[in-house]
């Protein structure tokens, strides 16, 4: 390794100090600073001639060589970067995949337990017919005629879907948010999809907010009938309780969904980066 | 007037050339700096690529390395991440689709 003399070793720390000031002033982070230093060290100790002592003319023939202070000036870090490159997604503003997707189940959702709803009244028809007044007893000793195996098979795929569809769309919801948020416009549909995401969860939200005041209020009466103003306390703290579940519910969605820091690109396209800084 | 034009355009793709150059193998700064100006067309200053560095390490798309120099303080070498992998192929297909179009208008 060669040696500097101490003068030499001075006067490449204050090159370095310099540079390190302009990138302070540029408003660079510390730690950045002092990575850029580090490699710029580096860099004049490896431009050094190692077979001989280094002289003063051999470290201003660097310092010509090498950009001046200034120039470290004209950087400055993401935060004061100049606007990102131009996303790579060079297609046209599109509804989002995901929230075309969440809306096929959702709409499935609400079909299958509406029709199931329906197919099990009408499955069960005979049985509400044998228990009304006007209908005759159960034939064979009480039994209710049981319904057709192809109709107790639709019944349970119709179950199958109300189940799964909502789980889906919720879902499905939730990565169309995600997605048209970080797009930088280049997906729609965002309406569409935070319905998708929260319809379910929002109707689950308000009938838990709403049991657990009816569960408290018999409780606290201990019995299924409650007066009034048991009632109107189950009411009101029912709402209440529903709406601080659909705030957090709502809140929970927007920060999770929350565009990332230098990506207001779309999916698959590259995560904006401050090279626009450099400009 | 030119060169400034050339010099413009040269730092807007400093990132994607950093990035290439690291894809083989890791480097440290001036041996990076070094690698580009094998070609004038892509030769940087080091005022450009070290912030860069900086840069790309912070957004975790290189990381860094330190390892002892005969020459003196430790080096830090630079090597691709698999996001920076990435972030290299979505730029590369950017510029791809990029500089075809301006050919297309240039043809």
């Amino acid at each position: 390794m060669n040696e500097l003399t101490p003068q030499l070793r001075a006067r490449i720390d204050a090159h370095l100090d310099a540079v390190e000031q302009q990138l302070a002033a540029a408003n660079v982070p510390r730690e950045k600073r002092r990575a850029i230093v580090d490699d710029l060290e580096t860099q004049i100790l490896d431009m050094i001639d190692k077979d001989r002592p280094a002289s003063d003319a051999d470290i201003d023939a660097i310092f010509r060589r090498l950009d001046p202070p200034e120039a470290y000036g004209k950087y400055s870090s993401p935060p004061l970067a100049a606007p990102n490159p131009p996303p790579a997604d060079l297609s046209e503003p599109r509804v989002c995949p995901d929230a075309r997707k969440g809306a096929c189940c959702i709409a499935l959702a609400i079909v299958s337990q509406l029709a199931g709803f329906l197919g099990f009244f009408v499955a069960a028809g005979p049985v509400i017919n044998i228990n009304s007044a006007q209908s005759p007893a159960p034939p064979n000793g009480g039994w209710y005629p049981e319904p057709h195996p192809w109709a107790k098979l639709f019944l349970l795929i119709l179950a199958g879907a109300a189940v799964i569809a909502p789980i889906a769309g919720t879902w499905l919801g939730w990565i169309a948010v995600e997605r048209i948020r970080n797009s930088a416009g280049r997906l729609y549909g965002l309406g569409f999809a935070a319905i998708e995401a929260l319809l379910y969860p929002l109707a689950l939200a308000w009938i838990a907010g709403f049991m657990i005041w009816y569960f408290i209020i018999v409780a606290y009466y201990d019995r299924p009938e409650v007066p009034n103003r048991g009632r109107a306390v189950c009411y009101i703290g029912g709402s209440c309780t529903s709406i601080l579940f659909s705030v957090l519910l709502i809140w929970l969605l927007a920060s999770f969904t929350r565009p990332r820091q230098n990506s207001s690109t779309p999916p698959g396209a590259p995560p904006l980066s401050g090279n626009a800084a450099l400009l | 007037m030119d060169k400034v034009w050339s010099s413009q355009l040269k730092k807007g793709l400093v990132e994607l050339a950093v990035l290439a150059a690291l894809r083989e193998r890791e480097a440290y700064g001036y041996q990076l700096l070094q690698r580009l100006a094998r070609n004038p067309l892509l030769s940087t200053t080091e005022s450009t690529l070290y912030p860069t560095l900086a840069r790309l390490a912070e957004e975790r798309l290189v990381a860094v390395r330190q390892a002892t120099s005969p020459n003196g303080p430790p080096r830090r070498y630079y090597r691709l991440t698999a996001s920076g992998q990435e972030h290299l192929r979505q730029l590369s297909e950017y510029w791809r689709h990029l500089s075809s179009a301006v050919n297309e208008l240039l043809e």
